[in-house]
């Protein structure tokens, strides 16, 4: 909670950039996540003759993590309207997998958005695995609501490789059924998917002043540790609950009003129904959950890309006033008794949204998003 | 800037950081790594959970609740989950849950159950991160070799995150950086305000702040420091 125990100011998103599966822009992932419609093929960027899954969610071709990265915070900064004259001086905080490529691919990206942004570079790369990016929007919306920013530009990225296809194929963590069927009986693992995502932050008085076009608002986040195990979640959903209860109380938002949950589900057994249990935990286990959906389910999972993919989501489906699907559900499972959006896209009605992640080492995530 | 007179450690004046213990590794010419059981190849998991024990145990005001007794496993033990007993689980999907795990030793968390939890954040500071998994993962792919199951569960720095936190049942947040590279060999401004902000932010009460470098070569020039923080009265 924040220090005053009160609720904080909302910082306005104002641009978002994104590439997936289904495309450049977020006109194509909004399409595909409002649908259902699942991006799985057999991977050809890469050699998976010896895998035992060859399925993921990637876009033709073999693109370019940095440069993919340059051309959403681009993007991102276009339909903020924020001026490469003007953005000298707000922080890029970066999301990416921590290998020996970090730091180059990183000073790529510094390079670029230096030259076609105004960008002064990267503030700060977060690598705490599919909890990165919106470790970073947390990080964020914390400079601006306090007022050491005015703006500040999140970016994440991972694009399907072969080395971590091949350790999570080997770590079993792969379905083998060709899609993942999040919060499902008979679910079997995830699939990987590529993401590069940026999104401009800023205050909401900045916002107003310039007139900007407010997407969505971040409203309150939340971090928290289960303190539990190495890569296992705590069962009973207690760590990620705290995340969403420190979003809500940051916001000054009660559980009631929160109409839609943008789920972590990746497939997994006891992930799953982890997360089901920390929802019910916050919003009770009878009428009134909010509707969820794992959209991890049509774009696969992005990793440290993971989060802030599932925010722009979010932030989408409120603008549009669409709550996308959960796909490839085959029937319910006891320990992930939810309100799923299952048969078709819903109707969103509600003035608040979350999307909340976990991640290795009990890392949790919770984003409190409101409509504009 | 502030040194404190009992750390060696450089606070930045601007931050309201107080020092609450600090360690490093090596701290002898012949130092060692107690391994971590469930994990294997790279010597990057072991440095950080060292540096981060040896922080915790210094501290002079330890919070009642967090105690902690030695863990049951010991050694760094792949044969605890060799290839066969990874093939025989018959679990899918659930390799991403830690299911497989149970007889790697990752279970022996050593902490005491009936101890509250502490809300200390962790927060991992690396530029090269662990460059041995990554090579050890890299040159399996390249060589068309079978990778090894156990590296997926250390493919990314949480994981020995996870590892403290649930020893020392650290509620707080869990964050990784990876600074500029310039910036490698210790613990950086940069990464002091990362946990400033952390505390400010409200989502800890002390943050518990590792700068981890692997050497070029296996087992030489590791280097390690921990500081532990909260904010200054």
């Amino acid at each position: 909670m924040t220090e005053t125990g009160g609720s904080v100011a909302p910082v306005a998103v104002t641009g978002l950039g994104a590439v997936s599966a289904f495309g450049r822009g977020t006109r194509p992932l909004a399409e595909a996540v409002a649908a259902g419609r699942p991006g799985f093929a057999p991977v050809s960027r890469f050699d998976v003759t010896r895998r035992a899954t060859v399925h993921a969610a990637a876009l033709p071709g073999d693109p370019r993590l940095a440069d993919e990265l340059i051309s959403v915070i681009e993007d991102a900064c276009r339909q903020s309207g924020l001026r490469p004259r003007d953005a000298a001086d707000v922080p890029l905080l970066l999301g990416l997998h921590a290998d020996p490529q970090t730091a180059p691919v990183a000073a790529r990206v510094a390079q670029g958005i230096s030259q076609r942004c105004g960008l002064a570079g990267i503030t700060r790369t977060y690598t705490c695995a599919c909890v990165a990016g919106s470790t970073a929007v947390a990080h964020a919306a914390s400079l601006i609501g306090s007022g050491a920013a005015e703006r500040v530009v999140v970016a994440a990225g991972y694009l399907v490789e072969p080395d971590m296809f091949a350790v999570f194929d080997a770590g079993r963590a792969l379905t083998r059924g060709g899609r993942p069927r999040p919060f499902s009986r008979g679910r079997d693992g995830l699939l990987l998917g590529d993401a590069v995502v940026a999104v401009v932050l800023e205050s909401t008085a900045s916002a107003r002043k310039r007139d900007a076009d407010v997407l969505a608002t971040v409203a309150g986040w939340g971090r928290s540790g289960d303190a539990y195990h190495v890569c296992r979640p705590i069962p009973d959903g207690s760590g990620l609950a705290r995340a969403i209860e420190d979003a809500l109380g940051r916001a000054g938002v009660g559980p009631a009003q929160v109409g839609y949950v943008n789920a972590n589900a990746s497939g997994s057994q006891l992930g799953d129904g982890a997360e089901a249990a920390a929802l019910r935990r916050v919003f009770g286990d009878g009428p009134g959950l909010p509707a969820v959906s794992s959209t991890k389910s049509v774009h696969g999972h992005a990793l440290e890309a993971s989060a802030l993919l599932e925010f722009a989501v979010t932030v989408l489906a409120l603008r549009d006033r669409i709550l996308p699907v959960n796909a490839g559900y085959l029937g319910p499972d006891e320990d992930c008794r939810l309100d799923l959006v299952l048969d078709g896209p819903r109707p969103a009605d509600t003035g608040y949204a979350l999307s909340v992640n976990s991640a290795f080492g009990g890392a949790n995530t919770a984003l409190l998003v409101g409509a504009a | 800037m502030i040194e404190t007179d009992v750390w060696p450690i450089v606070i930045p004046s601007s931050l309201g950081l107080r020092v609450l213990s600090y360690a490093r590794w090596p701290e002898t010419e012949d130092d060692t790594l107690p391994p971590i059981p469930g994990f294997i190849v790279s010597s990057f998991n072991p440095l950080v959970a060292e540096v981060a024990d040896r922080c915790l145990r210094r501290r002079t005001t330890r919070p009642a609740a967090n105690v902690r007794r030695e863990p049951t496993g010991s050694g760094t033990d792949d044969r605890r989950l060799d290839d066969a007993q990874f093939d025989d689980t018959g679990f899918s999907g659930t390799a991403l849950d830690g299911t497989a795990l149970d007889g790697a030793g990752f279970n022996d968390t050593g902490f005491d159950d009936a101890a509250a939890p502490a809300r200390t954040a962790l927060l991992l500071a690396s530029v090269g991160g662990d460059r041995a998994t990554a090579q050890a993962i890299a040159e399996a792919v390249r060589s068309g070799r079978r990778v090894p199951p156990l590296l997926f569960f250390q493919s990314n720095p949480n994981a020995v995150l996870g590892h403290i936190a649930a020893r020392r049942r650290l509620t707080g947040p869990v964050v990784c950086v990876s600074p500029p590279p310039d910036s490698a060999g210790g613990i950086t401004a940069d990464a002091l305000t990362e946990a400033d902000w952390l505390l400010r932010d409200g989502d800890a009460d002390e943050v518990l702040l590792i700068a981890a470098e692997q050497g070029a070569r296996p087992g030489e020039g590791d280097r390690a420091e921990a500081v532990l923080v909260d904010r200054r009265p």
